[in-house]
């Protein structure tokens, strides 16, 4: 037993909940990853091999575009997959604890307590009935912390450090009577009430105006420099992801094709696909470079082959692109790329 | 004068009893061939706007001028509309050629004879394959789904597209194409459009002229280069800060 003032994801004066916790450090590691996902009624892979980390308070971004298998990845790291998609292989560890095998009374014991979960549409993850501070007292409720009082409380603080102002009052509001960013904003209270160790985000500001998502990227950033917070967020927008996080996971058909410290993904990267990635963040100096768009269209992870799934689209591309089964190798100090070519055998092309 | 012209236009709502302005005294206009961009939040009155240029919602005071002509609130307008989810606004039973060929028909724009040939012409246009004509929307990616869309709009031979969020909801690739698809029909057809956008890195890369929205008043209108150089205003000072821009550093 660790009592909550020991607890390293306590919000500075935020009311002291007798907690007991295990090590809860979120460290997570996902292996060799298989989603599959039933279409016309046979199962077919929508997440290939995937294999990352995420350390203690690192923030990492899951990258890709429409159909890249990010969000299933997200949903099956948290068994909250949909009716019709399964985990067919691999392991995802969260603090030792393999969630894979885990039993629902784990599960239930997991999410929300070590797990919180911010969805991309805050309406549709919100029961328009039930008063905001009630819902986002939801996890404290589920894992017995704290009594009525003190849960009352903990949302109230946690709402006003999310920005809700008047927060007491505002948690008797109901969601309708919250506008879209101060719904995403209460979803993120609630995710974090019963202080998880890893924050799971997908999409979380992709409906916000910008003004809003700016301060909702500000404050993850600060929760988790804060407390040690770990960050696995999903996104398509290279632009957002370098805001917040420290290192990419770049998904494309199912795989992972680059696994790089931000800093390195928007200098240098070594996939060509996560340089395709970089060359349409269009260029707000000047509007005259319209962002190149990538030839082709994407291919369906269960038809992306054995080789690079990107080669069909790759203009650095040869033959042995498509014969190379796929697999991951080191290009640089905690630096992986699928790539089986040499980034020097394309640079003269490749920098912008 | 020529090209749309809003003069003064009031847009209310009523909710609980209560009327709400959405819309205070928009003027705005854009010229054949413009492109103007129309940002603010969620709230600010973008989508007021177009939809009462389209005539989807009525105005309280103000007048909405195409030539110096009243656009109909019936019929063919020289404005037609692609919004962000095209799923949502075609007919899943329809084949994309019928989803054309129904505007020609409705607006009697070709004989029979000629509906085949123009629809064809029109999915040229957008940059789809011929054989998309038979196939039903939800087969189609969400940017073949968008650019049928766009042909569906185009079918009403309009002056000016109104479009809302129409990019939004598209991958970064997509969106690439469909700016350049933008670009290559102001100059083939001469087309105006009105674009709303929350993405002020796409209104960069396309509009003439940028025009801030904020609880329903416009608060400056300036051409694109002044806006994202030297903002008048302290809003447009803020949406212009909160962009996410790729940190280099």
């Amino acid at each position: 037993m660790r009592s909550a003032l020991a607890n390293p994801l306590s919000y500075g004066d935020v009311v002291v909940l007798p907690v007991p916790l295990a090590e809860p450090v979120g460290e997570l590691d996902v292996r060799g990853l298989v989603v599959e996902v039933r279409r016309s009624g046979t199962w077919v892979p929508a997440v290939r091999d995937v294999s990352f980390r995420v350390g203690r308070g690192e923030r990492v971004a899951l990258i890709g575009e429409s159909g890249s298998g990010k969000s299933l990845t997200a949903m099956a790291i948290a068994r909250l997959l949909p009716d019709g998609a399964r985990i067919a292989d691999g392991a995802v560890h969260l603090d030792g604890v393999d969630l894979t095998r885990a039993d629902e009374a784990t599960l239930r014991a997991i999410r929300g307590r070590r797990i919180g979960y911010i969805f991309q549409n805050p309406m549709a993850s919100m029961d328009p009935l039930v008063r905001v501070g009630i819902q986002a007292e939801e996890a404290l409720l589920a894992h017995g912390l704290g009594d009525a009082t003190a849960r009352r409380e903990r949302v109230v603080q946690l709402l006003e450090r999310v920005g809700i102002r008047d927060a007491a009052t505002r948690a008797r509001d109901f969601p309708h009577q919250f506008s879209g960013g101060m719904r995403q904003r209460a979803m993120i209270a609630a995710a974090l009430a019963a202080s998880p160790s890893l924050l799971i985000a997908d999409e979380p500001t992709t409906a916000l105006d910008v003004t809003v998502q700016a301060r909702v990227l500000d404050l993850v950033r600060e929760l988790s420099t804060e407390s040690g917070l770990s960050v696995l967020m999903i996104t398509h927008d290279l632009a957002v992801a370098s805001q917040l996080a420290d290192r990419l996971v770049v998904m494309y058909a199912g795989r992972v094709l680059e696994t790089v410290d931000v800093k390195i993904a928007v200098g240098r990267p070594h996939h060509p696909y996560t340089q395709a990635l970089l060359q349409l963040v269009p260029d707000m100096r000047s509007p005259a470079a319209l962002p190149e768009p990538i030839p082709g269209a994407a291919v369906p992870p269960w038809q992306a082959g054995d080789g690079c799934p990107f080669a069909s689209r790759c203009r650095f591309a040869v033959p042995e692109c498509r014969e190379t089964p796929y697999t991951m190798r080191d290009v640089g100090a905690g630096h992986g790329s699928a790539c089986i070519r040499e980034l020097a055998a394309r640079v003269p092309e490749a920098v912008r | 004068m020529s090209g749309l012209v809003v003069d003064a236009v009031s847009v209310e709502y009523v909710r609980r009893g209560a009327s709400i302005t959405a819309l205070d005294e928009v003027s705005l206009t854009v010229a054949e061939g413009e492109i103007v961009a129309l940002v603010g939040e969620s709230g600010s009155g973008k989508s007021t706007l177009a939809r009462a240029v389209a005539g989807l919602v009525e105005t309280a005071a103000g007048t909405i001028l195409f030539d110096g002509v009243a656009i109909p609130t019936r019929g063919r307008k020289p404005v037609a509309m692609v919004f962000q989810d095209p799923l949502g606004s075609l007919d899943p039973r329809l084949t994309v050629a019928a989803a054309i060929t129904e505007i020609l028909r409705v607006h009697r724009l070709r004989p029979r004879a000629g509906e085949r040939a123009r629809t064809a012409e029109l999915l040229e246009l957008v940059g789809l394959p011929p054989e998309v004509a038979g196939v039903r929307p939800r087969y189609l990616s969400g940017g073949q789904q968008q650019r049928v869309a766009i042909a569906r709009a185009l079918a009403s031979e309009p002056r000016i597209l109104l479009l809302d969020e129409a990019l939004s909801a598209l991958d970064a690739s997509v969106r690439a194409q469909m700016l350049r698809l933008i670009m290559e029909l102001r100059s083939r057809l001469g087309i105006g459009a009105l674009f709303i956008g929350h993405d002020l890195a796409l209104v960069r890369q396309l509009a003439d002229r940028v025009a801030v929205l904020q609880l329903g008043r416009l608060v400056e209108v300036s051409s694109a280069e002044e806006f994202f150089l030297s903002p008048q205003h302290p809003y447009s000072r803020e949406l212009l800060a909160a962009v996410p821009v790729l940190r280099r550093t």
